[in-house]
């Protein structure tokens, strides 16, 4: 079941760690799995709210991510970052999840109070992060109406900070496409953010 | 630089992705253009907005979640994987009791058993056909029983104003059919008399009255299996395999029937699998004769009879 690790990514240290974390889950240690997840899914669960809008969408879509990830694990190859091999299956269940007619029949608009509740108040005092909120949850809102291929590529630029090769292998789209959409996305942003955030 | 030029490579000015001339060559004209500064300052607050939007962190007990759905999608694959097992394990005996049962139906008058066989098999799929096959190799023959044949039938069918779909084989060309072997005599009289059927229907019901009716009445029964070729399976059909299949099914059938002499397949192949399905058989027995033709059309059916000596 276990499978060596090979090819030189950048990303060397947690390349390596999932690698680890990986085999030791095939060679049936459940706990590595639960590892991976703890270790993403702050992000996956970022790119599902992102793309689907909505709360409870994103949790059930970001858990059906991992189960795929259980499920299918083994037949990963390492011919790519597992990081990337990750998002490309939340980034084609989010597209799946989104084009269902039963997502589309029950889409909801975004409760603010939920959004409230997922950010992070650590570092900020009541009124700052009370403006940081709203700040970003009209950011956000924009971000979900982009046209699509617009929206795929900010959500993963400017939202989930993956590098243009990232996105590029995971959409599997040339890295002059990427540039180009993000260069539109950003400025069809800037004109609809004019009054907001400058 | 002029101004669109420098305006279509901000984003990547701003994300560090030109290289140092084309970056000098935006600085240069920046610190020019009020205009074009404008934009790269309004772009350059958005990205730092849209970064502070990016901080969400997952539900609290999200990895029960994962886990518990993990769960749930484990029975249901367990159940998918039993429901597969259960498909691939099982076929050859139900799908070929439930086949040989429909084509029973469909071959014989329940209403006037002693008439002569009614092959109720609708002429119209019979689109092409061979002619009668008589050969053996070894210990086993194979015939395709004529669709010229059935055609007859549905002509005396119209005569008496039957149903279309219904056709006759005389009793005469099914006597010819297996006048080769006493096992083939003993099957022509049993077709003759009616007895086919309500054996074959015993040999699904028991084995034992099979044996019974086999030791008191002749050495032989037929089993009917209905075998669909499809495309995929075509391409995988090689001699052995048709072999296996062959085997296997009147392996299965010997659980219902240990004195089978004779295999009837009501057989469908692609029209562009006729070729292939012909080289597979002539690998298991030899024919002789005309093989049905028809490689143009979607699907070929015919019946094949495998005699087992």
């Amino acid at each position: 079941m276990s499978k060596k690790i090979e090819g030189n990514k950048n990303n060397g240290g947690s390349f390596q760690e999932d690698g680890i974390l990986i085999n030791t889950f095939l060679e049936g240690n459940e706990e590595s799995f639960d590892h991976l997840v703890l270790k993403y899914q702050d992000r996956i669960f970022g790119l599902c709210l992102n793309w689907l809008g909505d709360y409870a969408e994103a949790e059930e879509c970001a858990q059906v991510v991992f189960v795929k990830v259980y499920k299918y694990l083994e037949n990963f190859k390492f011919d790519s970052s597992f990081s990337t091999w990750l998002f490309r299956i939340a980034v084609n269940t989010c597209k799946n999840r989104i084009m269902s007619l039963r997502f589309k029949n029950n889409r909801k608009t975004i409760n603010i109070e939920e959004i409230n509740t997922m950010l992070s108040s650590d570092l900020a005092g009541p009124v700052e992060t009370l403006e940081k909120k709203e700040k970003s949850e009209i950011v956000r809102e924009v971000v979900g109406n982009l046209p699509r291929l617009q929206k795929e590529v900010i959500i993963m630029r400017d939202l989930q900070g993956m590098s243009y090769e990232e996105i590029s292998e995971i959409l599997n789209i040339k890295q002059g496409t990427v540039k180009s959409r993000i260069a539109r996305g950003r400025n069809i942003l800037r004109k609809m953010l004019k009054g907001v955030i400058f | 630089m002029d101004c669109k030029k420098t305006r279509q490579l901000l984003s990547e000015y701003i994300d560090g992705q030109l290289n140092n001339r084309e970056a000098r060559n935006i600085e240069k004209h920046l610190s020019d253009c009020s205009s074009c500064a404008q934009e790269y300052e309004e772009l350059k607050k958005l990205v730092k907005e849209l970064n502070k939007a990016s901080g969400i962190k997952a539900p609290e007990n999200f990895l029960n979640g994962v886990r518990k759905k993990q769960k749930e999608d484990s029975v249901k694959t367990g159940k998918l994987e039993f429901l597969k097992n259960f498909w691939n394990k099982t076929p050859r005996v139900a799908v070929t009791a439930a086949a040989a049962i429909i084509l029973i139906i469909l071959l014989f008058d329940f209403e006037r058993p002693d008439d002569i066989i009614k092959p109720g098999i609708d002429i119209t799929e019979h689109k092409s056909g061979g002619k009668t096959l008589e050969s053996g190799q070894e210990n086993r023959s194979l015939s395709t029983i004529s669709p010229e044949m059935m055609q007859n039938g549905k002509e005396e069918s119209a005569e008496d104003g039957r149903s279309s779909v219904r056709s006759k084989v005389p009793r005469e060309e099914l006597k010819r059919e297996m006048d080769s072997s006493p096992a083939e005599k003993a099957e022509s009289e049993a077709y003759s008399t009616g007895r086919v059927k309500k054996d074959i229907l015993k040999n699904f019901a028991a084995s034992e009255s099979t044996r019974q009716l086999a030791t008191a009445g002749r050495k032989g029964t037929t089993s009917v299996v209905t075998l669909y070729v499809k495309k995929k399976f075509t391409r995988k059909l090689t001699g052995d395999t048709f072999k296996k299949i062959i085997q296997e099914s009147r392996g299965d059938l010997q659980e219902i029937d240990r004195n089978a002499d004779i295999l009837l397949l009501l057989v469908a192949v692609p029209g562009n699998y006729l070729d292939s399905f012909r080289k597979r058989l002539t690998e298991y027995g030899e024919i002789t004769g005309d093989f049905p033709s028809g490689s143009g059309d979607p699907k070929v059916s015919f019946l094949l009879k495998i005699t087992y000596q």
